[in-house]
C-alpha cells in the first residue's frame, strides 16, 4: 500500500511538473519579451544589447535567410559592421526555402518574429504588408538616401506610400552568351529582334543550338514567357500579372505562338539542368546563349567560364520596337518584422548593412547591381550591362515570380513547363492557367 | 463508475500519455478539420468557405490527377512488391545460398527512400538506363523518364518496389519457415503438383503473414511522399503528384492551408476506411 502511495505521489508530481513547465514556457517567453522591451528598444539577445540606442552600445539582430552563400557573407561583414556601427548579425540560416518560409510565416504574429529577414519583392512582399507584418522604414530612408543609397531603389519596396526594408540584391535578367562562339562565327550582340532571329539562324546553320532551356525545379518555366511578354506588349504583361487581363486574351496567345515558333525552329536545346548542365553546355559550345538573372554569373564561372573573356551578356531585344527598351528585374529585399521585440535595433542593423564598405563586399560576393550611387558594379559583365541600362533608358519590369501572386506564379510556371515539353499544348496551357487565375482573382473579391 | 472509484489511481498513470495524445494528435486532427473549411494563407484572417476545398478536389485537374496517381500507387504497390516478395520467398526457400540472395534483396530496405530516390534519378538520367538502351540499339525506347507522364509515375513505383520487395520477401520467408510440414507431405503423397500445393496449401497457411504485409503496404502506399519529392517533386506540371505530395505542396509551398487540410482529411479518411474494410474482412474471417 505504501509502495502504491509513493508511486502515486511521484506520478502526481510528474503531471504537476508537466503542467507547470507548459505554462512556464509561455510565461518565460513573455517575460523575456518584456525584459528586452524594458531595456529601452529591445534586443533579441536579451542583455547583450542593453539599451539599443546608438552611441557605442552594441546592436545585435538575428538575420534569417535561405541563401547558401549568405552565411559566409554575413560572417565576413560582421567585423566590418561591428567596427563601423557596433552592429552584429546573429545568422539564422535555412537550407530549404519551403521550411524557411513556413518558419517565418508562423513567427510573424508572435514575439519571436524574425528581426531581419531576406524575402521576395512584388506580391510576396505585398501580402506581408497587407497583413501588417512589416516594419515601416519610411523615416529611415531619408538617412539612407543622404548617405548615398539610390532613392530609386525605394520603388520596389514602396506600398501605399510607405517604404519597407532595404534592397539587398538587385538583379536583371539578361542573355548570357559564349563569346568564343560569337567571335568564331563573326556574330555580335543583337540590338533588335530581327538581328536576334538572324543570329539564331546562323548558329543553327553551324550546328549550334542557339539557346539552352530548362525544366529543372519547374520555377524557371516562366522565364521566356515574361521576357517575350515585356518585349511584345509590356502594358499587357502588367495587366496580366494583377488579374486585369486574361491568359486566353489574343495578346497572350500571340506570345505563346511566337515562343512555339521558336521551339519549332529548334532555337532551344533539350531541357538541361540549369544548375549543372547549362554552364557545361555553354562551356562546351553545345549552346550559345542562356537567359537568366545576373546572379547566374557564379554558376557560369563555377564551370570554368571567365567573365568578359569566355562569356558576356546582353539584354534580350524587344520583339516590337514600340515596346521600348524593356528588362526584367528582381529585387531581394531585407525586411524587419513589425512584431519583432528587437524592431528598433533590427532597423539600425539593416541600415548599417547599406553602408558603402558593407555593400561593396556584398557585390563582390553576390554580384548584381549596386543600390548606392557611389558604388560601381565589381563584375565586368554586370558593369557593362549597368552602363548600357542607365544610358539607354531601359524600363524595368518586375519578374513574373514576384509580380503575380505566388499561387499563380507557381501554377503558371508548372504549366509553362508543360509547354516546353510539348509546345503543341500551348492553348491547353493558357486555358489551364486562366482557369486557375480566374478562380484566384474571384476569391480575392 | 464503481470500477473507476476502485482503480482511480490507475487512470492517473495513463493520464500523462493521454495528455500527450490529446495535445499532439487529437488537437491536430480537430484543427486540421476546422482549417479544411477555411481559405487561409496563414497571414490574412481566415475566410469560411464551407465544403469548397473538398468539392474542388474532384473538379480541379491537378487534384484529380493526384487522386488517380494515388490510386495507381496503391494498386501497384499492393500487387507488385507483395507478389514479387511472395514469389522470391518461395523460390529462395529451398535454394542453396539462400542467405546471399536474402541479403541482396533485403539490402535496399536498409537505405532510406530519399537515397533510393537519388540513386534512381541517376539511373533514369541520360547516363543511366537511356545510355544502356542506346548501347543495345534500343534508342527508340529511351525516354526522359521522369519528365514524361505517365512514365514518371511508373518509373518511381519501380524505384519504390525495388526497395520494399526485399522486406516483404523476408516476412514471407519467416512465415514459410514456421509452416507445419504435415499438410505439404500429405498433399505430396496424394499426388498434388507444385502449383496446386502453392495455391491450396502454402497461400492459405501464409494468410496471417499476408494480412500483415498487405496491411502495411496499403497504409504506406497511401502516404507515399519522400521518393516522389526527391525524384520529381511531383512534376513536371504536377503530373506525378500523389495526395501526400499535393497536401504538402498546397500547405507549405503555396500556403493554401485550407486546401492542404482538406486533402489531408480525404487522404486520412480513405486510408482508414480501406484499412478498416481490409482488416474487418481478413482478421474477422480468421477468427
Amino acid at each position: 500500500m505504501k509502495k502504491r502511495s509513493v508511486s502515486l505521489a511521484v506520478s502526481l508530481l510528474l503531471i504537476l511538473a508537466m503542467i507547470v513547465t507548459a505554462c512556464g514556457g509561455g510565461g518565460g517567453s513573455q517575460s523575456s519579451g518584456g525584459g528586452s522591451q524594458g531595456g529601452g528598444g529591445g534586443a533579441s539577445s536579451g542583455g547583450q544589447s542593453g539599451g539599443g540606442s546608438s552611441g557605442g552600445e552594441k546592436i545585435v539582430a538575428k538575420f534569417y535567410h535561405d541563401l547558401p552563400a549568405m552565411t559566409d557573407y554575413l560572417n565576413e561583414i560582421n567585423p566590418i559592421l561591428e567596427k563601423s556601427d557596433n552592429v552584429t548579425f546573429e545568422i539564422v540560416p535555412y537550407s530549404d526555402t519551403t521550411s524557411y518560409q513556413t518558419t517565418l510565416r508562423v513567427g510573424f504574429s508572435t514575439k519571436d518574429a524574425a528581426d531581419v529577414f531576406k524575402w521576395w519583392n512584388g506580391f510576396r512582399m505585398k501580402e506581408l504588408v497587407d497583413a501588417g507584418h512589416l516594419a515601416d522604414m519610411t523615416a529611415e530612408w531619408d538617412t539612407l538616401t543622404a548617405d548615398g543609397v539610390d532613392p530609386a531603389m525605394a520603388a520596389p519596396l514602396t506600398f501605399g506610400g510607405k517604404i519597407y526594408g532595404v534592397p539587398g540584391g538587385v538583379h536583371l535578367w539578361v542573355v548570357y552568351y559564349n563569346k568564343k562562339i560569337f567571335d568564331e562565327n563573326g556574330l555580335k550582340e543583337p540590338e533588335t529582334w530581327d538581328e536576334l532571329i538572324q543570329l539564331c539562324e546562323t548558329l543553327l546553320s553551324k550546328g549550334i543550338t542557339p539557346f539552352g532551356q530548362t525544366v529543372t525545379d519547374f520555377w524557371p518555366g516562366f522565364i521566356w514567357f515574361e521576357d517575350l511578354a515585356i518585349g511584345m506588349n509590356p502594358e499587357f504583361y502588367e495587366k496580366l500579372v494583377v488579374g486585369e487581363a486574361k491568359y486566353t486574351d489574343p495578346e497572350a496567345i500571340e506570345i505563346m505562338e511566337l515562343w512555339k515558333s521558336m521551339q519549332d525552329k529548334g532555337y532551344f536545346s533539350e531541357p538541361l539542368d540549369w544548375n549543372s548542365e547549362v554552364p557545361s553546355a555553354m562551356l562546351n559550345g553545345e549552346i550559345a546563349m542562356y537567359l537568366k538573372g545576373t546572379w547566374y554569373t557564379s554558376f557560369l564561372e563555377g564551370a570554368g567560364l571567365k567573365p568578359g573573356e569566355d562569356y558576356s551578356a546582353f539584354v534580350l531585344p524587344s520583339v516590337n520596337a514600340s515596346s521600348g527598351k524593356t528588362i526584367i528585374s528582381e529585387v531581394t529585399p531585407f525586411l524587419v518584422s513589425e512584431n519583432s521585440n528587437n524592431k528598433e535595433n533590427a532597423k539600425k542593423a539593416l541600415m548599417a548593412l547599406t553602408k558603402k564598405e558593407a555593400h561593396e563586399k556584398w557585390l563582390t560576393l553576390y554580384g548584381g547591381l549596386p543600390i548606392r550611387k557611389d558604388v560601381a558594379p565589381s563584375h565586368p559583365v554586370i558593369q557593362k550591362l549597368s552602363e548600357e541600362i542607365s544610358t539607354k533608358g531601359y524600363k524595368l519590369y518586375t519578374r513574373f515570380w514576384e509580380a503575380t501572386p505566388s499561387e499563380l506564379s507557381e501554377y503558371a510556371s508548372n504549366e509553362f513547363v508543360r509547354f516546353i515539353l510539348n509546345p503543341d499544348s500551348y492553348m491547353e496551357v493558357l486555358n489551364n492557367i486562366e482557369d486557375k487565375a480566374s478562380r484566384y482573382w474571384e476569391g480575392q473579391n | 463508475m464503481a470500477n473507476f472509484r476502485k482503480n482511480w489511481d490507475a487512470y492517473l498513470y495513463v493520464l500523462p500519455a493521454s495528455l500527450f495524445v490529446v495535445a499532439f494528435f487529437i488537437y491536430s486532427v480537430v484543427f486540421t478539420l476546422v482549417v479544411s473549411f477555411l481559405q487561409w494563407d496563414g497571414l490574412k484572417a481566415p475566410k469560411w468557405v464551407g465544403l469548397y476545398n473538398y468539392k474542388i478536389i474532384f473538379q480541379d485537374v491537378t487534384y484529380v490527377t493526384s487522386l488517380i496517381n494515388t490510386l495507381i500507387w496503391v494498386v501497384l504497390s499492393l500487387i507488385v512488391p507483395v507478389g514479387l516478395g511472395l514469389l522470391l520467398s518461395v523460390w529462395l526457400q529451398k535454394l542453396k545460398g539462400q542467405i546471399l540472395f536474402k541479403n541482396i534483396f533485403y539490402l535496399p530496405y536498409a537505405i532510406s527512400l530519399t537515397v533510393v530516390g537519388v540513386i534512381w534519378v541517376m539511373l533514369y538520367s541520360k547516363t543511366g538506363i537511356n545510355y544502356l538502351l542506346n548501347e543495345f540499339g534500343l534508342k527508340h525506347l529511351a525516354k526522359d523518364w521522369l519528365n514524361t507522364p505517365p512514365y514518371n509515375t511508373f518509373a518511381m513505383i519501380i524505384a519504390a518496389v525495388w526497395q520494399v520487395t526485399g522486406t516483404n520477401m523476408l516476412l514471407f520467408l519467416v512465415g514459410l519457415s514456421s509452416l507445419p510440414k504435415d499438410p505439404f507431405e500429405a498433399a505430396a503423397i496424394d499426388g498434388a503438383g507444385r502449383f496446386r500445393i502453392f495455391f491450396n496449401i502454402t497461400l492459405p497457411l501464409l494468410r496471417p503473414i499476408t494480412i500483415v504485409v498487405v496491411g502495411m503496404t496499403l497504409v504506406n502506399s497511401f502516404k507515399i511522399f519522400d521518393v516522389i519529392w526527391v525524384m520529381t517533386m511531383g512534376g513536371p506540371y504536377r503530373s506525378s503528384e500523389t495526395f501526400a505530395v499535393t497536401m504538402y505542396r498546397e500547405s507549405f509551398v503555396l500556403f493554401n492551408f485550407g486546401q492542404g487540410a482538406a486533402i489531408a482529411i480525404v487522404l486520412t479518411v480513405a486510408s482508414i476506411l480501406v484499412s478498416w474494410f481490409y482488416l474487418k474482412n481478413t482478421v474477422g474471417e480468421g477468427d
